[in-house]
């Protein structure tokens, strides 16, 4: 079984360092780059020219779209990369999001020192929708011990301007977190308030760079200070109730639950990262600068080699290797699942190279066990263990569904599931409000007792869901995000035909109501709007006047009066006998590993509308056992956008039950997409309920559909999902003379499912339900 | 109505009873619980690390 690292392969990299910059205005004493062992930066251009990013955006477009990498992340790293100015800045960004954006989700982030952020820099960062990081050791004493200017004056003052402006209103979305670089010298509790104190909504603590070579500085006596340091900031920091996520101390806790670290600091999971120099060399993670001279090297650049070529590097693929690629000490080590032999780069001693412990071993390994000692005593709330056998699903479920034989009641059954999720996770999100701004749930609660039905249909809405992933994750960060909870409670209203009064946010002049369809003001006003909500009209009071929506009977059957502005409504298409939801609008639509689509003029949605009527007549007849799980199912269709080279692309998110996103095609193929997606979706409501294998990032299976080695869910999914192709096109060849294309075809997927199922069942990651369901699959595959 | 308070009720279970109950009858540990179970290994779905969420830079 081929696991991450195996020589040869290329490896998904989805993180991009890109130095744009190479010099600092300040001159921290413990900074990598300019004041350890490698002394590369000095013979490197000051800034990255705008051919070298074109051809680094280029890189990453063609390898993200190779690899159909959902999301990948780019970094804005220096130096310090406020130094380019805003006017480069502006050249850089654009040209990330203009290649990068049509084939993944990107996410830019900035790591910075804060010193030249400015009103006008961060207009330019939410424009281009970049997080930024703010590097700040704690208080004055603290941070100005190294982080000062080639003058020596510190930089605390001109930090905590940057972090001011960063949580202003208009600004604060863009806010990324806190980098703080530890120093035991440095009072644990003192730092830890003055972090806390600026609210950010992640903090880093980070070991100073340090290997065997260059050891870190103990203070003498002391055999664990950076344990000691770390284990009092956690004591403060659990006793004031967690206030923000530290991602040192989440990585453990997850860890010790068997989960992912999320981090490169601790435990096993791959790190999928590369470094791009001013010049275009690639280069790998940049902390190894602190082993020796030349140690991130790769003799490899952007205008030659493709980020495959980068992947396939040995020293890079050992980091993707978990346990195996660790010494024979970490590997014996009782703590190694959750430390993971630390950082890469601490592990280096000359004549052994990084085949070492970290050079904090024992820092690690005593904090290590005191934390998991505290979390026996500590109440830690207890998430109740999830289904391993499929014992706890209706009876014949996982059977029915494993092979391929999901009915109308098991779809209703996972629909139910789902629908109880999202109201699960709008109680977490209204909890986590402020109480001032909780006005749309209590409209929410209400309607929910006076009118279930609208509430229920507002909630089935696959991208409500979407919106409260989001949403949870981002509370206390972002109220714009979270208030949209009113839009929720308002598009439940208007279905309900109930009389409401409510604020909700608009940005840049755009309400969007879930489900329903947009209202677009003339003015792109942001900010909180009141919206009067009553049978057969509505009436927007915003910054820039009123907007007045009125309606006779049904909104959906009629075409309403505006003044004052512009309604979109959300159209629906006939499919299977019914109407489903054609999802032009919504913005948490664009969630899925292919650009979502702008809105389709009225003669393309015709063609959408004759594309999915086909679509439907084939399912039924190619998949008469499936076919009304779909018809019953299927709420939404996402148009995505074309692929220029003419591949057929279709995409379910995972947060999106019942929802597939679709790129225009004709309607065999358009058939063959939604029964495929529709897999995916059916399999992941599955999940939630039982877990079919164990997460193990450093497994990875080949599978004949790709080319590159995938993760045991994603091979999990599409297996299940080449299960029903597999039969489409064995009903295709069946109407067709021996030999023909649909017989190719339906071998061809038949085999890779066949394989695939195989390398499950001895992947060793499945569960007693998952190997059942495997073992049923495969069955199915012989009719 | 009764929020069953026993941790080892199914996930199915656990489902069907916040789907009855009002919303604003649901008490917050036990949506907690599930929102937490359902996205166990969902925040980092793909696998890979958030290595350079900040950079590595110290
Ligand atoms: S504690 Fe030390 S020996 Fe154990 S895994 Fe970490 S670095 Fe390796």
């Amino acid at each position: 079984m081929p696991t991450s690292g195996s020589p040869g392969t290329a490896w998904p990299i989805s993180q991009y360092v890109l130095k744009v910059h190479s010099r600092c205005d300040l001159a921290c004493d413990h900074c990598y780059v300019y004041e350890h062992a490698d002394q590369s930066w000095r013979g490197r251009p000051m800034v990255m020219d705008a051919r070298t990013v074109a051809a680094v955006a280029d890189r990453i477009a063609e390898h993200a779209a190779t690899h159909r990498l959902r999301r990948v992340s780019v970094v804005l790293h220096g130096g310090e990369p406020l130094l380019l100015g805003p006017e480069r800045m502006r050249q850089v960004l654009a040209a990330l999001r203009r290649r990068i954006d049509p084939v993944s989700h990107l996410d830019l982030l900035m790591q910075s020192n804060g010193v030249r952020l400015s009103e006008p820099y961060c207009d330019l960062l939410a424009e281009y929708d970049v997080q930024v990081g703010i590097s700040l050791d704690g208080d004055r004493a603290a941070n100005d011990r190294h982080r000062r200017f080639a003058n020596g004056a510190g930089s605390h003052r001109q930090v905590l301007r940057a972090i001011e402006l960063l949580q202003t209103p208009t600004y604060r979305r863009l806010f990324a977190g806190i980098l703080c670089t530890v120093d035991v010298r440095n009072d644990p509790i003192a730092v830890y308030e003055a972090l806390r104190a600026v609210r950010p909504p992640r903090l880093d603590l980070l070991l100073p760079h340090a290997t065997w070579a260059n050891p870190p500085i103990r203070p003498a006596g002391r055999a664990t200070p950076y344990a000691d340091w770390l284990l009092a900031v956690h004591e403060r920091w659990t006793a004031d109730g967690r206030p923000m996520p530290i991602r040192l101390f989440d990585a453990l806790r997850s860890t010790a639950a068997g989960g992912h670290s999320g981090s490169e600091w601790v435990g096993l999971d791959p790190a999928d990262l590369v470094v791009v120099e001013t010049d275009g060399t690639w280069e790998q993670v940049d902390s190894l600068k602190t082993a020796y001279d030349g140690a991130a090297t790769t003799g490899l650049s952007v205008f030659t080699h493709t980020v495959d070529e980068v992947s396939r590097l040995p020293e890079i693929a050992v980091r993707q290797t978990g346990l195996a690629g660790l010494s024979a000490q970490c590997r014996a080590c009782p703590v190694v699942t959750q430390c993971g032999g630390g950082l890469f780069a601490h592990r280096y001693r000359e004549g052994t190279g990084f085949d070492n412990p970290s050079a904090y071993c024992a820092d690690l390994k005593e904090l290590i066990v005191s934390l998991s000692a505290r979390r026996d005593v500590e109440p830690v709330p207890v998430t109740a263990p999830v289904d391993q056998d499929g014992t706890d699903l209706p009876d014949g479920l996982l059977d029915r569904i494993a092979a391929g034989r999901t009915d109308a009641d098991a779809v209703r059954f996972l629909a139910e599931s789902q629908l109880a999720i999202t109201r699960a996770m709008l109680v977490e999100v209204a909890d986590g409000m402020p109480v001032t701004e909780r006005a749309g749930w209590e409209v929410l609660v209400r309607l929910d007792r006076e009118a279930p039905g609208a509430v229920e249909e507002t909630l089935r809405h696959p991208y409500v869901r979407v919106w409260a992933v989001d949403a949870r994750r981002q509370l206390g960060t972002d109220s714009a995000l979270t208030a949209q909870l009113c839009c929720v409670a308002a598009a439940a209203a208007v279905r309900a035909g109930a009389t409401v009064e409510i604020d909700v946010p608009m940005r840049a002049g755009v309400l969007h109501l879930p489900s329903l369809g947009t209202l677009t003001v003339p003015e792109p006003v942001t900010g909180a709007a009141v919206l009067t909500v009553e049978p057969g009209r509505w009436r927007l009071r915003h910054k820039a006047g009123t907007t007045l929506v009125s309606f006779d009977g049904e909104l959906y059957a009629t075409a309403p009066q505006v003044t004052g502005g512009h309604w979109r409504a959300n159209r629906r298409l006939a499919f299977a006998g019914r109407t489903i939801l054609f999802e032009d609008l919504d913005p948490h639509r664009d969630c899925h590993d292919w650009k979502a689509a702008e809105r389709p003029d009225a003669s393309a949605l015709a063609r959408w509308g004759e594309v999915l009527s086909g679509a439907w007549s084939s399912i039924e007849a190619e998949l008469p056992h499936q076919a009304a799980a779909v018809r019953i199912g299927l709420r939404a269709v996402v148009p995505l956008v074309d692929d220029p080279t003419g591949t057929l692309r279709s995409s379910t998110a995972r947060q999106a039950f019942a929802s597939v996103g679709v790129a225009l095609a004709d309607a065999p193929a358009t058939a063959v997409m939604i029964a495929h997606e529709f897999q995916h979706s059916v399999l992941g409501a599955l999940l939630d309920l039982c877990d079919l294998f164990t997460p193990s990032p450093a497994v990875r299976l080949t599978v004949g559909w790709r080319a590159d080695p995938r993760p045991v869910e994603g091979v999990l999914q599409g297996t299940y999902a080449h299960l029903t192709i597999t039969e489409m096109w064995r009903q295709r060849a069946s109407r067709e003379a021996p030999g023909g294309p649909a017989h190719q075809r339906h071998e061809q997927f038949r085999a890779w499912t066949a394989d695939a199922a195989d390398a499950l069942l001895s992947s060793g990651a499945l569960t007693p339900a998952g190997d059942r369901f495997v073992r049923r699959l495969a069955a199915a595959l012989t009719p | 109505m009764n929020i069953v308070e026993n941790e080892q009720v199914s996930m199915a279970e656990r489902l069907s009873e916040l789907r009855r109950r009002p919303l604003g009858e649901i008490p917050v540990a036990r949506a907690l619980d599930v929102t937490r179970t359902v996205m166990r290994h969902r925040d980092d779905a793909e696998g890979g690390v958030e290595v350079a969420r900040f950079g590595s830079v110290a």
